[in-house]
């Protein structure tokens, strides 16, 4: 058996620290193999995004170890852990975060600036073609759908092919059927690149298509 | 996309923002440097006129009239020195050379300045290289009137007893050198006529010696300093025109010298010879001479307080202005907290954001400094024109390696100004903001 590409373990983190304040999260184990797809349900406040957080390396653990892609992120630096995510981790947001007065193509390639190398010529171009929109590639942000926001997201994520793509409600703020299309565009995409996903979800309709769904509650 | 892509794509969001924060910059910087290129070039310009000679000797009275209005061309003449204190120096050892200079008389604004041929013979003039040069001809050539044959002519007009009204009688002395600017400013060229008029503001009705029309057999090429806006004629036409009365009557020796002179530009040997000249000049009763070097160094000494208040209150508007780029950029930082937090989840580092952020203030800095020497550029050639026509000093508008200092310096300033608000990016907590929602 191949090891897993993420694992967690024993891990805690608290907010506003002292001895008197309780875990936000709790990890006992928590391991996903490469290309998996797993969906993250558990009720508001859960730490659903504390735990994507923790596994990008945007935050660092109170206590506990967490090995991403072979690197065990609780024993870097926040500016090691910086450049990993940069390299290795995808992120998509519920809102998105595309910048206003960038285009979609500039959106897709900022994505590739802070990894520290330069990704193939046209590759955010294959990119939103791939997400159908190959001919909005110099549309302001304002001037597409939701739902191609959405896709202009997942392109900026996947720039440059990373190992990992880490969804916080991905869906969350689309309707049913636009929900469900960039769901779908999300997991094909994956698989394409061989991205493994772990996406938080509060939608059991959403994570009936991933391979397997983990509550975070059953983690602790 | 590297990180200069980003800063200027991010200028490019806030225009408005961004033309008038780098506008505020160009107008401290275009008025730093104009002040100061105003001053620097308009001192190497006096410097290079002082350069003409080592000493100017004139009658008693400001040593810095003597050579602004000898040399410079400026302003009233101080009065006469006797025409004997002339040959006394030619035969004195240690002088090079010696030029007699009357002056009075002008066409059409521009001064006539009676000489002999030795001036374009003998001056030289510093050239880029450090090293000097003769007097160079755009056209034509100088005049043939040596110190011989003035000091023949005065002799002849002793003797004759009389000495204003026999302009016809040598025509050979009718004949002039004109600078560059003059020949650009009156039209007049090789082979032109003109009559010079007894009075240096060249207004029209001004009294014309018309006996004394003089032909153009020179033009000079551009030297940079007054003698580009002057003409020069032999200087003993000044003393065969009608007009000019004796103004010296108390010759030396008891012999009569109908006229004296407005001053003589002296050339003397390095060493002690320059000191033991100056001093028994300055010993007469009758006559001073001046450095023209040290009269140029005064004068820059006397007027250089009001360039620091200039320079002062320029350097002011500069700092106000960088103060404002770095208001207006932190004035961004609460709308642009998700911008940070997206670059530190695509990977970028505290640190990055703070250079981010520093070198947009740099940029507005930059940009704004490059349009300040653009602007300063401007001012100064308009500047330099007045310059020229009041001093006859040419200046260049070309920025130097002075203002690319400046831009450096202006752009580092602004990169300290970034440092306020690239701290507020520096602190950006991307997990908190992200999961916002927001």
């Amino acid at each position: 058996m191949t090891a897993p590409l993420i694992r967690v373990a024993g891990v805690e983190k608290r907010f506003g620290g002292g001895d008197g304040v309780a875990p936000v999260l709790s990890v006992r184990a928590f391991e996903v193999a490469r290309g998996e797809r797993v969906a993250l349900m558990g009720a508001s406040g859960s730490g659903k995004t504390t735990l994507l957080n923790l596994i990008s390396g945007l935050l660092a653990a109170d206590v506990g170890r967490i090995e991403v892609a072979g690197a065990e992120l609780t024993g870097l630096g926040e500016a090691a852990r910086d450049r990993f995510r940069a390299r290795h981790v995808g992120f998509l947001f519920q809102t998105f975060h595309l910048l206003d007065g960038w285009t979609a193509r500039e959106n897709v390639e900022l994505g590739a600036a802070f990894a520290g190398r330069r990704p193939p010529a046209g590759r955010a171009e294959e990119l939103l073609r791939a997400v159908g929109l190959g001919e909005r590639l110099d549309y302001w942000p304002s001037q597409l759908s939701v739902g191609q926001q959405a896709r202009v997201s997942l392109a900026r994520a996947l720039i440059n092919k990373p190992e990992v793509l880490l969804a916080d409600e991905p869906t969350g703020a689309l309707d049913v059927a636009t929900g469900a299309a960039v769901l779908r565009l999300i997991l094909d995409t994956a698989r394409v690149e061989g991205t493994t996903v772990v996406c938080a979800t509060h939608d059991p309709g959403v994570a009936a298509d991933f391979d397997r769904t983990v509550r975070v509650e059953d983690l602790q | 996309m590297k990180a200069a892509g980003i800063v200027l794509r991010n200028l490019r969001r806030r225009p408005l923002a961004t033309v008038l924060t780098s506008l505020s910059v160009a107008l401290g910087v275009g008025l730093f440097a104009t002040v100061g290129a105003l001053r620097e070039a308009g001192e190497r310009g006096f410097h290079r006129t002082a350069a003409l000679c080592d000493q100017v000797v004139g009658a008693k009275g400001s040593s810095l009239q003597l050579v602004l209005n000898a040399l410079y061309h400026m302003g009233q003449s101080p009065g006469n020195v006797p025409y004997s204190l002339y040959e006394e120096l030619r035969a004195t050892p240690g002088v090079e050379w010696a030029v007699p200079v009357a002056v009075g008389d002008a066409y059409r604004g521009h001064r006539i300045v009676g000489v002999t041929g030795d001036l374009f013979a003998r001056v030289r003039l510093p050239v880029a290289d450090g090293s000097d040069a003769p007097l160079a001809f755009a056209r034509g050539a100088a005049f043939d009137y040596g110190a011989d044959r003035f000091v023949e002519l005065k002799r002849h007009l002793e003797e004759d007893g009389h000495g204003s009204e026999h302009g016809n009688e040598f025509p050979e002395l009718a004949r002039a050198v004109i600078g560059s600017e003059t020949a650009a400013a009156t039209g007049l060229t090789l082979g032109s006529r003109f009559l010079p008029a007894h009075d240096l503001t060249g207004d029209a009705g001004a009294a014309e010696h018309e006996e004394a029309e003089c032909e153009v057999v020179g033009v000079l090429a551009p030297t940079g300093t007054p003698m580009d806006r002057a003409i020069f004629v032999p200087i003993g036409l000044y003393y065969v025109i009608a007009g000019h009365a004796p103004t010296d009557a108390t010759p030396e020796g008891g012999a009569r010298d109908p006229r004296g002179l407005s001053a003589i530009y002296l050339r003397t040997r390095a060493g002690m010879h320059q000191i033991r000249i100056w001093r028994a000049i300055n010993d007469r009763l009758d006559a001073q001479s001046a450095r023209p070097s040290e009269e140029v160094r005064n004068l820059f000494t006397l007027v250089g307080g009001i360039d620091r208040v200039l320079r002062a209150i320029s350097a002011l508007v500069v700092i106000v202005a960088l103060a404002g780029v770095m208001v207006a950029i932190y004035n961004t930082m609460g709308a642009r907290r998700r911008e940070f937090a997206v670059y530190r989840a695509l990977g970028a580092r505290r640190r990055t954001l703070l250079g981010l952020v520093t070198a947009e203030s740099a940029a507005i800095a930059l940009i704004g400094g490059a349009f300040g020497l653009l602007l300063s550029a401007i001012l100064v050639s308009f500047g330099a024109a007045i310059l020229q026509g009041t001093t006859g000093v040419s200046v260049s508008a070309l920025p130097d390696s002075g203002d690319l200092l400046l831009l450096a310096a202006v752009t580092a300033a602004g990169a300290l100004a970034g440092l306020v608000p690239a701290a507020a990016a520096y602190r950006t907590e991307a997990a908190r903001i992200l999961s916002a929602n927001v």
